[in-house]
């Protein structure tokens, strides 16, 4: 049993089209049998552990936790202990000679001499991909090295694997650019695309465009569109002039726009820092806390007219702004739900800061409004109003958008009925409200109307017991069916 | 059909297009409502176009001099239209920049007449006949104003002028009766005089020019005479009407002595009045104060999230100050650290007749009258070499320093080009520079500036060439 095997992200659902190392189970050396855990890996929707799929000795960790690979992507290399390890870094660079070989199968096997031979007759190229050459002296993506580079810059170099501290900024206070690193490469006869636009020509390699004829003004074109010279053909005499290049920009952008390739994305937009934080924090409550909901009707009649009462002296207080301060006077009342939870302990607090979502270009964001019991009605208008105009402007301070004990989400205004929020955590609780809605209910003395509004509470059934959401909602319901007790 | 913005500005002049520019830079959803011109009066019927006529009004000027100079010129042509033609083509450029501008920032701007609505709503009349709901978190009333008009004498759009009829003239007129000597009426006064018109003109107070310094006053009023514009200080007009040979207006000075006056034009130069009008303000309670919106240092209104900034907040009616209360008011709202808001004493103002007035700060009057310890510079233009070499040597520069301090407490200057160099007062001021610092900075020689150091060190008691 001479064969080094490899260990490869799974396919675990349909939709599963990559996998992120979060965690080895065993160390290098470590001998492990069929189906024992020995990697967790995290997918954009689950954390799951990789049983292995046969016996064998881990050797080489080739992705280290938080390397995110596709389906198909190596994360380690074993093989029995009568393998040398020299054996084993000849495997893994017979590989990196062919970067494109591996996928297809979870599991791939290859002889020792194969991989030998692989490796004995690709030349030693530093990095080799797609027609980048990057001088030895260049290669060698760092994510932790402590170099002021621009975000496209860092993309640029992590893509092509190059070591940000090796090049020279021009920025302000030495920052490196995408163009530094360009020149760099360039001045050490290396090849780097330009940022980008290559993306698209990933399909077609892009070979040095150097070694081929062509005029000036045809090489800057094919340079700023990321088209490769090598694919184009020169329409008249030995060298490809701008015409060609025009024509090949041209073709490929019809080629793309055509319906037939209506598979491809119509646009990538890679998540913001806010939006992957969003999509984190979400993930991680709703993959831990048990929700649950618990809905209520509340008519609103009695709190609309002294919400026109109040406003009619200048003031702009909303029917959230109504909730918040009920809800703050709720959860003083109903200290159980006025709480933090971190998985070990239980916070609770005497006083209630609220987080109120704002919905902004960069993303959902939830600014806490701080001890909002002790706030009157007005008063919790302007800050409001005043959190959710600099949120929108993206000058809230950290100070702003952290802890607080429990959050309200208004979709009323966008005209949804009623829905459900996830919890944001360390909170146990979130209240959905849905816009006011003009009802027949049955009276006394006949049917009448009246405002009704629907509110829906998610609580962490790890912390809140069903009896205490419901009477939470019940006091709620009691504060806003009686505003003037709000004022008291 | 509602359309949700953090910010509504109503009104597109220097105070509402600035503020929404802002504000939109800033991330906030934006949109600007303009009921007829974007660019406001100050682009379309003040500031810009009355440059333009005046800068006529300085070629005329220039040719009556030439002689000095050498030149003898025979009769010269004058084509009013020509001049009017010029004026309205800078403006209209400009209005098409503004709108450039604001389209390239993001702001949705609504041509129609807002008004406002409970809750942040805002109802607009679109000019093409629709009607539109916006819903805003925040609403800056930026609506200007408009000529003011008196008992017994209302502009009729053809012989009784406001600034409006004033900026377009069909002909000269051959006599002209300006009512009113604030920035507006002397500009009008000084302008007419130099294409040919005959000018009176008229002032209630004590002396020309009312809100700048006495000394400004004394030597406008008496350049005014010289050149032959009748000047009429403590004196009103009770009525004008227009009769066959004219308009017959009845002057009443301070001893109740008429005097009967018939010209061709009356301009109305008398301040401006708030827009305030159809907004919606009484139903909302927005309080106003004698016409103008009451607002604290940062715009904000007595209703919440309602702000307004400009000529409908109050005087000083100028399109800087307009702007800077904008981009103040948006900056707060935005949480900007290093907002500030403006100063009204620190705006400064110009009036762009001949000579022209510039100045900031406070007068010698009012200085004394707040109690400073006051130190006062002057210097006569006649002793600066560049002023005299050009031929227009008539003017000073007066500063006022707090004593305790150092200070510079107010600057007045009258002369060629002084409201280019006030900007330097202005920056010393921000700065708080004091008479000890202005003294050691190096002013380029030969320059009317000049006189600006000159003034610094006399009130210091060290002026070297006078």
């Amino acid at each position: 049993m001479n064969d080094i095997k490899r260990l490869d992200v799974p396919k675990w659902g349909l939709s599963m089209e990559e996998g992120t190392v979060t965690k080895w189970l065993i160390e290098v050396g470590d001998r492990f049998e069929e189906g024992q855990e020995i990697v967790e890996l995290e997918t954009s929707k689950i954390t799951n552990v990789l049983e292995a799929p046969f016996a064998s000795v881990l050797r080489r960790i080739v992705a280290e936790p938080g390397v995110t690979l596709p389906v198909g992507g190596l994360i380690g290399l074993c093989a029995q202990p009568s393998v040398r390890d020299e054996q084993v870094e000849a495997f893994l660079a017979g590989l990196d000679a062919f970067p494109d070989m591996p996928p297809g199968s979870a599991l791939m096997a290859l002889d020792k001499q194969t991989a030998l031979n692989a490796s004995s007759n690709s030349e030693p190229k530093p990095s080799d991909r797609a027609g980048v050459n990057v001088p030895t002296g260049f290669g060698g993506w760092r994510a932790d090295a402590d170099v002021l580079a621009t975000a496209h810059a860092r993309s640029y170099a992590e893509r092509f694997d190059i070591d940000l501290a090796k090049v020279i900024g021009t920025g302000r206070r030495g920052r490196v650019s995408v163009d530094d690193v360009r020149t760099a490469i360039a001045s050490a006869g290396g090849v780097a695309p330009a940022f980008g636009k290559s993306r698209v020509d990933v399909s077609h390699p892009l070979l040095p465009n150097a070694s081929l004829r062509a005029t000036p003004s045809a090489r800057k074109l094919a340079d700023e569109a990321g088209v490769s010279l090598a694919a184009i053909a020169a329409s008249s005499g030995e060298r490809i002039v701008r015409g060609d290049v025009e024509r090949a920009v041209a073709v490929r952008s019809v080629a793309r726009e055509a319906p037939e390739k209506g598979r491809e994305p119509s646009r990538i937009v890679p998540l913001t820092n806010i939006r992957r934080t969003i999509a984190k924090r979400l993930q991680q409550s709703k993959q831990t806390a048990p929700h649950y909901r618990v809905a209520m009707n509340v008519e609103i009649d009695g709190l609309l007219s002294l919400r026109k009462a109040i406003n009619a002296g200048g003031a702009r207080v909303t029917v959230n702004d109504f909730l918040i301060k009920a809800s703050s006077l709720a959860l003083v009342g109903v200290p159980e739900v006025n709480v933090q939870f971190d998985g070990e302990v239980v916070a609770g607090f005497e006083h209630a800061d609220i987080a109120v979502a704002v919905s902004t270009d960069a993303g959902l964001i939830a600014p806490i409004l701080r001890s909002v019991d002790l706030m009157g009605l007005v008063d919790i208008s302007r800050a409001v109003r005043d959190l959710s105009t600099r949120a929108r402007a993206g000058r809230l301070r950290a100070d702003e958008i952290e802890g607080g004990t429990f959050s309200i989400s208004n979709l009323g205004m966008f005209g949804v009925s009623h829905f459900d929020a996830i919890i944001n955590p360390p909170q146990v609780a979130i209240l959905a409200v849905g816009r006011a809605e003009e009802r027949v209910l049955p009276g006394t003395n006949g049917p009448r109307t009246a405002s009704v509004l629907t509110l829906t509470l998610s609580s962490d059934h790890r912390v809140i017991d069903g009896a205490t959401a419901a009477e939470f909602l019940s006091e709620l319901r009691a504060y806003l069916e009686t505003p003037g007790l709000m004022l008291s | 059909m509602t359309e949700r913005f953090d910010l509504v500005v109503i009104g597109g002049g220097p105070g509402g297009y600035v503020a929404a520019i802002r504000s939109a830079q800033l991330g906030l959803r934006t949109a600007l409502v303009e009921r007829k011109h974007l660019g406001g009066i100050c682009l379309n019927w003040g500031c810009i176009p009355t440059k333009a006529m005046l800068h006529g009004a300085q070629v005329a000027h220039a040719l009556k001099t030439a002689g000095h100079f050498g030149f003898e010129l025979g009769p010269v042509q004058f084509d009013i239209a020509k001049l009017v033609g010029h004026s309205r083509a800078v403006a209209n450029g400009l209005a098409g920049g503004v709108e450039f501008l604001l389209e390239k920032n993001g702001v949705c701007v609504f041509d129609g007449e807002a008004k406002l609505a409970r809750d942040g709503l805002v109802n607009v009349a679109l000019n093409s006949g629709e009607n539109l709901m916006l819903e805003a978190e925040h609403i800056i009333l930026a609506t200007g104003a408009r000529p003011r008009t008196l008992p017994g004498l209302q502009p009729d759009g053809e012989r009784i002028w406001t600034y409006f009829e004033a900026m377009v003239p069909e002909a000269l007129p051959e006599s002209l009766l300006v009512i009113g000597s604030g920035a507006i009426g002397s500009e009008f006064a000084s302008l007419y005089s130099d294409l040919g018109s005959k000018v009176t003109l008229v002032e209630v107070a004590d002396r020309v020019l009312p809100a700048e310094d006495v000394d400004v006053s004394a030597f406008v009023e008496k350049s005014f005479r010289k050149r032959g514009i009748d000047v009429r200080t403590r004196v009103k007009v009770q009525s004008a009407s227009v009769g066959s040979d004219g308009i017959v207006c009845d002057l009443i000075s301070e001893v109740d002595r008429v005097e009967t006056l018939i010209v061709d034009r009356v301009i109305l130069a008398v301040g401006v009045t708030a827009n305030i009008e159809s907004l919606g303000l009484e139903e909302l309670g927005v309080a106003v104060d004698s016409g103008f919106i009451r607002t604290d240092e940062w715009g904000r209104t007595s209703v919440d999230g309602i702000y307004a900034i400009g000529d409908v907040a109050g005087a000083p009616c100028l399109a800087h100050k307009a702007s800077h209360q904008g981009v103040a008011c948006v900056e707060r709202l935005a949480g900007v650290p290093g907002a500030h808001s403006v100063v009204h004493e620190n705006v400064p103002a110009c009036t762009y007749c001949r000579p022209q007035v510039a100045s900031l700060g406070m007068t010698e009057a009012h200085a004394r009258q707040r109690g400073f310890d006051v130190r006062v510079g002057r210097f006569s233009l006649k002793h600066n070499g560049k002023a005299l070499a050009t031929g227009e040597a008539e003017g000073f520069v007066k500063v006022i320093f707090d004593h305790r301090s150092g200070e510079l407490l107010g600057a007045h200057m009258v002369g060629p080009e002084v409201t280019e160099m006030l900007q330097g007062f202005g920056v010393a001021q921000s700065l708080e520079v004091t008479a000890e610092e202005f003294s050691r900075t190096m002013f380029s020689h030969p320059t009317v500036s000049e006189a600006m150091h000159e003034a610094v060190l006399d009130s210091l008691g060290r002026a070297l060439h006078q």
